[in-house]
C-alpha cells in the first residue's frame, strides 16, 4: 500500500469513527426544518473539543423527551447497530450501552461505548462516557435545551478522548466535516419525535399507556407495557 | 499475474451469485410481516401503529417506515431498525414480534436479513 493511501486510511478511518462516537454520544434531537448554526471542532492533545448547534422547530420539553428516551436511542442515529439500557445502581441515573458502525469508503469498524447519561437540574443532558466499557480514554457530553417559545437551540458540546490515535489538523477538519453530515440526520430525527410526541400530547384521545391497558386481550401489548 | 487474479475474482464471484438464494417479499417475508406483525401493526387500532406510526401491511408502508423516518437501509440489514428489533439488537425490550413466543424463528430472521441485504426489493 502506498504512502498516499496509508494516510488517507489513517485520517478519514479514524476520523469518521470520531463523528460517529460523537454524534450519537448525547442522542441528538431529529429536526424537519432545524437550522445548523455553527460547528467548532479542535483537538489538543489527543482531545477532541466539539461544539454544534442547530434550531429545532419543536418545543424544548419535547425535544428533552426526545433525547432521554434511551430505550429509543437507536433511532437517533443509523450508526447505531445495538442499544441497551443497562441497570444503574445510581438514582437518577442511568447507563446506555451501545455499538456503532462506523464507516468510510475504505473500510468499517465497530465502536463500542457505554455512557452513564444523566438531567442536571438546569434540565439539561449529560453523558459521561466509562472508559473501562468502551472505546475512549475519556469523554464527556451536554446537550443544552434552550426554549424559544414554539422552537428550541440545542447546543450540543463534547470533550472527547479517542482510545485510537487521530492525526491533527486534518483530522480536525475531516471531524468537523462529517460531524456535520451526521447531526443531519439526527437533528431530523429528533425533531420528528419531539413534533410527533408534542402533537400526541395535545390529543386528549391518544394515551399510550391507555391503549396498552385498553388492549390488554393482544399479546403485543402485554409486552409492549412491560416495557413502556 | 494481474489477469489470473481478476479471473479467479470473477470465477469466486459467480460460484457465490449461484449459491445465494433469491429471497421473494411476497414468497418469503410477507407471510412473516402477515403472521408476526401486522396484528399491532395496522392503522388505526394497532398498538404497535399507535406508538410509532408503522403500518406493515404492505410493501409501501413497511419502506415507509415510523414517524421517526425508515427503518430499512436497503443492502444493510445491520442498520436496519426492523433487523436490528427482530434480532434483538435494540435490548431485549425491543425485541420484536411482541407475541407469546418472545420474537420469532431464527428462521425467520434470516430471511429478513437475507431480503434487506439483497436490496428489500419487492419482487
Amino acid at each position: 500500500m502506498s504512502r498516499l493511501r496509508w494516510l488517507y486510511v489513517l485520517v478519514f478511518h479514524k476520523s469518521v469513527f470520531l463523528v460517529c462516537i460523537a454524534a450519537t454520544l448525547f442522542q441528538p434531537l431529529s429536526v424537519l426544518a432545524y437550522d445548523l448554526n455553527a460547528s467548532v471542532v479542535t483537538e489538543d492533545k489527543g482531545i477532541f473539543h466539539i461544539k454544534i448547534s442547530a434550531i429545532i422547530e419543536a418545543p424544548a420539553e419535547h425535544i428533552r423527551e426526545a433525547l432521554s428516551d434511551y430505550t429509543h436511542i437507536y433511532r437517533l442515529s443509523s450508526s447505531i447497530i445495538e442499544s441497551e439500557v443497562l441497570p444503574s445502581s445510581k438514582k437518577g441515573e442511568k447507563m446506555v450501552k451501545t455499538r456503532l458502525l462506523c464507516c468510510n469508503s475504505v473500510f468499517c469498524r465497530k465502536v463500542d461505548r457505554v455512557d452513564i447519561v444523566r438531567t442536571l437540574p438546569s434540565g439539561n443532558l449529560q453523558a459521561e462516557i466509562v472508559p473501562q466499557l468502551s472505546d475512549f480514554r475519556s469523554g464527556l457530553a451536554e446537550w443544552k435545551i434552550i426554549p424559544m417559545g414554539d422552537r428550541s437551540e440545542l447546543v450540543y458540546e463534547a470533550n472527547l478522548e479517542p482510545d485510537f490515535y487521530i492525526p491533527p489538523f486534518v483530522g480536525t477538519f475531516v471531524v468537523k466535516n462529517s460531524l456535520e453530515d451526521e447531526f443531519i440526520t439526527t437533528f431530523d430525527r429528533v425533531e420528528r419525535i419531539a413534533r410527533f410526541n408534542a402533537k400526541r400530547d395535545l390529543n386528549e384521545e391518544y394515551s399510550l399507556e391507555k391503549v396498552v391497558l385498553d388492549k390488554t386481550e393482544q399479546p403485543c401489548n402485554k409486552k409492549l407495557s412491560a416495557c413502556l | 499475474m494481474s489477469l489470473f487474479l481478476s479471473f479467479v475474482l470473477l470465477i469466486t464471484s459467480l460460484l457465490i451469485g449461484c449459491t445465494t438464494q433469491q429471497v421473494s417479499y411476497q414468497e418469503d417475508v410477507e407471510p412473516i410481516l402477515q403472521s408476526e406483525c401486522i396484528k399491532c401493526h395496522v392503522s388505526p387500532d394497532g398498538a404497535g401503529y399507535q406508538a410509532t406510526g408503522l403500518v406493515m401491511d404492505s410493501y409501501e408502508s413497511l419502506m415507509n417506515g415510523a414517524f421517526y423516518g425508515p427503518i430499512i437501509v436497503e443492502g444493510d440489514s445491520q442498520r436496519s431498525i426492523l433487523n436490528m428489533q427482530v434480532e434483538g439488537r435494540a435490548g431485549n425490550c425491543q425485541r420484536m414480534s411482541h407475541n407469546e413466543k418472545r420474537g420469532l424463528s431464527n428462521e425467520q430472521i434470516e430471511t429478513l436479513k437475507s431480503w434487506v441485504n439483497q436490496g428489500a426489493i419487492n419482487n
